[in-house]
């Protein structure tokens, strides 16, 4: 038996052994773990990134946007206050649109499309994207709220509110603060049980279900995004019998122990959903109420009750609290965390850290701001550079440098230069209908559903013109003569020149506001020689803007400014 | 990496360390009924705080009589209603609504308008797919047959607005003896305020039903109808669990008739299918109690079934 299979059967069979010791149990609340662990691979073989790159991954990650030149000063004089910057950074309220962007990433929700069109509300053409976003983002809403609010976890998949908008609130039965506007704290009126995201049209437009799945992909999905186990990931072979009604599909789960071995847990999962079952998956009523007498067709479609994994439910009541009591929801909220601010999956080597996490999240009442701060100052996110001795496989796993995700792009140049790319209103960074979502490293959420982590082709493309479109618009506007207010090119005007003092400290404020790296003088020579280059092609009085917005364009594109 | 694992095995294995894993080990099939169910999570001993009833027994009584008041939806009932409003279609080039088959006259077919206002005053908005058979089916039994997939919206010249979605279909077959053998799901959410009756205030529905009764009324042998699924109304919400509906010379009752508590949780009324329609009501928390229900709700299943067996 080769090594790796060794160790699977080890852990298949320490799994399966049915002892309670198997499980992790929650800690004492206020004891710290017991143990000290070992040093982990970041620990080990990585090096931290310094400071002010640090604080920029930091920013970036929690607000989306590059920090101020104020908050690179103080990192620099005295990097201690960097844990007192982070603070501030997770008070910030854009942390919330951040969030939203961050766990889409994992929920997948902001997709392009549902069944139902603007029109089916009586709404306008115009109004399909912030149509498509005001239904998508629903449950990240919610999850974005409880983090900002700093709320235990739990409250996520049991709370009795929903978050709406002006749009969401004129579709749906939901009661919506009168005078409110934007994302507010809201009610649906239509029965449905306290559930947190689980009781959102959001999630389950996203994740539908047709005819002969009688929400088994629901079940399967909710299994994936709250528990983080996959079953599509458990190894099956059967014989395939015709599945193609009702009967037949249920006689296969009943005879077929491959099927069984999922379905077991999954069809009662399932019958706890069919409050959301839909008898047309085009009609705008049907889609939009909770339908409380559906609650028990999973009796009559699966022919099975409601449960929880051998633990009976009485309806989907208990849906919400029964998983937010199940240990692996808290294990899987770190592990989500966890792979969002590392940008990569989490690898067996990862699981001391995250018991530790764990642990600390417990300890901590769930609250998501403690287990931000646990993960931010941890070794595996802070890591950019590995030691000389680390061996290959560790470059391979440890995410040393990270590409900036297409929402951090657009929020990053919008929160610099005030450039947003729109087209008959749709943000371009964030769609794929008309946009470079996906081009960019993003994700659909259907056909795309893991961010890009390597750069690509089509992202440089998309860059490139991201990049072209917020310089030009930055040397348009700072160097008009009535400029009242300027964004980047704060030193320079349009009479300043390579070689005077301002133009050298125009290049070193950029350096340092986009990329928090000090300029160098080989970096210098090439921007000016770059200027210098544009403005004579030009010649016109316009050359220097013109040179301006090259500089600025090449500089955005520079790999320091899209990675963190 | 300690080992030269895949990445599928390495999400299997941090699955299995990280997470809980449901683990079934060799699978007990039942050999017939449900599947067994996943009981590899049981022994997390989960138990979420649960809700109060809001209801009363003699409430939830009540609650089960009054949204029994206008009987159980009809689809032959339904159907018919879609047909009279469709009626009123405007035939021409494109024609309002339009057709799929711009030749159709009658009120079935398939639809599709963005909204459109006939000569008449009325407005058609949505889609449909609307039939209803009558004829001889493959085993040369006759058949009527009515069904529609629909998300509409039907205004008529009074300012009463029809609204449907959902889908439907309801078979009857005309088999030996003067028996008529019946099968269907009605499914949706509908309303008409311009009718009296059940549809005028809406409801939703997710009826199936399966039956055999006697063709017209006539016949000795008693009718019987079985129903399942649910149906909802601004009264209360009712699931139906193998309510059997058996009718002789009186009216038997057996199954389950289920009432939604506010709470979310349920109330259980098992019928034990005697001459009275009584049987025992029970909830979590609840001690069972000894109901029995109005003749109002047997008159309305009474009233039902005459519809379905006239054809």
């Amino acid at each position: 038996m080769s090594p790796a299979r060794a160790l699977l059967a080890l852990l298949v069979c320490v799994s399966c052994s049915g002892e309670p010791s198997e499980n992790l149990p929650d800690p004492p609340q206020k004891d710290p773990p017991a143990r000290t662990p070992t040093p982990t691979e970041a620990a080990r073989y990585g090096e931290p990134l310094d400071a002010p790159r640090l604080l920029r991954r930091i920013s970036l990650d929690l607000l989306g946007v590059l920090p101020t030149e104020d908050q690179l000063r103080r990192v620099t004089e005295d990097p201690a206050t960097l844990e007192t910057i982070t603070d501030e950074l997770l008070n910030d309220p854009r942390l919330e649109d951040r969030f939203v962007a961050l766990l889409n990433e994992r929920w997948l929700t902001r997709v392009d499309a549902f069944n139902l069109e603007p029109w089916d509300y009586g709404l306008s053409a115009e109004q399909t994207y912030p149509f498509l976003r005001s239904i998508g983002e629903e449950p990240l809403r919610i999850a974005a709220r409880v983090l900002v609010e700093d709320q235990p976890w739990s409250e996520v998949v049991t709370a009795d509110w929903t978050m709406a908008n002006e749009i969401t609130a004129e579709i749906f039965p939901i009661q919506y603060p009168e005078g409110g506007e934007g994302w507010q704290v809201s009610t649906y009126t239509d029965g449905r049980p306290a559930g947190g995201v689980l009781m959102t049209n959001g999630l389950w437009w996203r994740y539908y279900t047709t005819p002969n799945n009688f929400s088994r992909s629901r079940a399967a999905a909710l299994s994936r995004l709250f528990l983080c186990e996959d079953l599509l990931l458990r190894p099956i072979s059967f014989e395939s019998p015709a599945l193609l009604d009702r009967e037949s599909l249920n006689a296969a789960i009943r005879e077929e122990e491959a099927c069984a071995g999922c379905h077991s847990a999954l069809d009662p999962l399932a019958s706890a959903l069919f409050g959301f079952w839909w008898f047309d998956l085009y009609d705008p009523t049907e889609l939009s109420r909770y339908h409380t007498e559906r609650e028990q067709l999973g009796v009559y479609y699966l022919e099975t009750d409601p449960a929880w994994f051998g633990t009976p439910l009485q309806g989907a009541v208990d849906l919400g609290p029964t998983l937010a009591a199940d240990p692996r929801f808290k294990t899987c909220a770190v592990r989500t965390f966890a792979e969002l601010l590392w940008r990569r999956g989490v690898e067996v080597e990862d699981l001391p850290t995250l018991e530790t996490l764990r642990a600390g999240f417990v300890a901590a009442d769930q609250r998501p701001k403690a287990l931000l701060r646990l993960l931010l100052a941890g070794p595996e996110y802070r890591v950019g550079a590995l030691t000389d001795d680390a061996p290959d496989e560790v470059a391979d796993r440890l995410s040393t440098a990270r590409l900036m995700s297409a929402d951090q792009l657009a929020t990053a140049i919008e929160d610099l230069t005030g450039f947003t790319w729109t087209l008959e209103g749709w943000d371009q960074l964030d769609n794929d209908e008309l946009g470079y979502r996906v081009l960019l490293g993003g994700v659909d959420g259907v056909t795309v559903t893991s961010p890009l982590r390597d750069p690509a082709l089509s992202r440089v493309l998309a860059l490139k013109r991201l990049a072209q479109g917020a310089g030009s618009a930055v040397a348009a506007a700072d160097l008009h003569p009535e400029a009242t207010t300027r964004t980047l090119l704060s030193e320079v005007t349009r009479d300043s020149r390579p070689g005077d003092a301002v133009f050298t400290a125009q290049l070193e404020a950029l350096s340092w506001r986009l990329y928090a790296v000090p300029l160098d003088a080989e970096r210098q020579a090439e921007l000016e020689a770059l200027w210098t280059a544009v403005a004579a092609e030009d010649g016109s009085e316009r050359m220097a803007e013109l040179a301006w917005a090259s500089v600025l364009s090449v500089m955005i594109r520079d790999p320091r400014f899209e990675v963190l | 990496m300690l080992f030269a694992l895949s990445r599928a095995q390495e999400v299997l294995v941090i699955t299995l360390l990280f997470g809980f894993v449901a683990c079934v080990g060799p699978v007990e099939t039942p050999a017939d009924g449900a599947p067994e169910q996943d009981t590899a999570g049981a022994h997390l001993a989960i138990d979420p705080p649960h809700q109060a009833l809001q209801l009363t027994a003699e409430e939830a009584l009540a609650t089960v009589e009054e949204t029994l008041a206008e009987g159980l939806p009809d689809v032959l009932n339904l159907h018919a209603l879609y047909e009279d409003v469709m009626r009123h279609r405007e035939l021409g080039d494109p024609g309002c609504p339009v057709y799929e088959n711009a030749d159709s006259t009658g009120p079935n077919g398939n639809w599709f308008d963005r909204g459109c206002t006939t000569t008449e005053g009325w407005t058609y908005f949505g889609n449909a797919t609307a039939l209803h058979i009558i004829g001889i089916n493959p085993d040369g039994y006759p058949i009527d047959a009515v069904g529609s997939s629909a998300s509409f919206q039907v205004t008529d010249p009074n300012g009463a607005t029809f609204v449907g979605g959902g889908g439907y279909n309801l078979d009857r077959l005309l088999i030996e003896d003067g028996r008529l053998s019946l099968f269907g799901t009605f499914g949706g959410t509908y309303a008409y305020d311009g009718v009296e009756g059940w549809l005028h205030d809406g409801v939703e529905v997710s009826l199936f039903f399966d039956g055999e009764l006697n063709h017209n009324g006539v016949g000795d042998t008693p009718g019987q109808l079985r129903i399942d699924g649910g149906v909802g109304r601004a009264e209360g919400q009712l699931s139906f669990r193998e309510l059997i509906v058996e009718r002789g010379e009186t009216m038997l009752l057996s199954g389950q008739i289920d009432l939604r508590d506010p709470s979310g949780y349920w109330f259980h009324l098992a019928l034990e299918g005697s001459e009275r329609p009584c049987g025992t009501l029970s909830a979590e928390g609840l001690d069972d109690q000894d109901v029995c229900l109005s003749d109002h709700v047997v008159l309305g299943l009474d009233a039902l079934l005459d519809s379905m067996e006239t054809m």
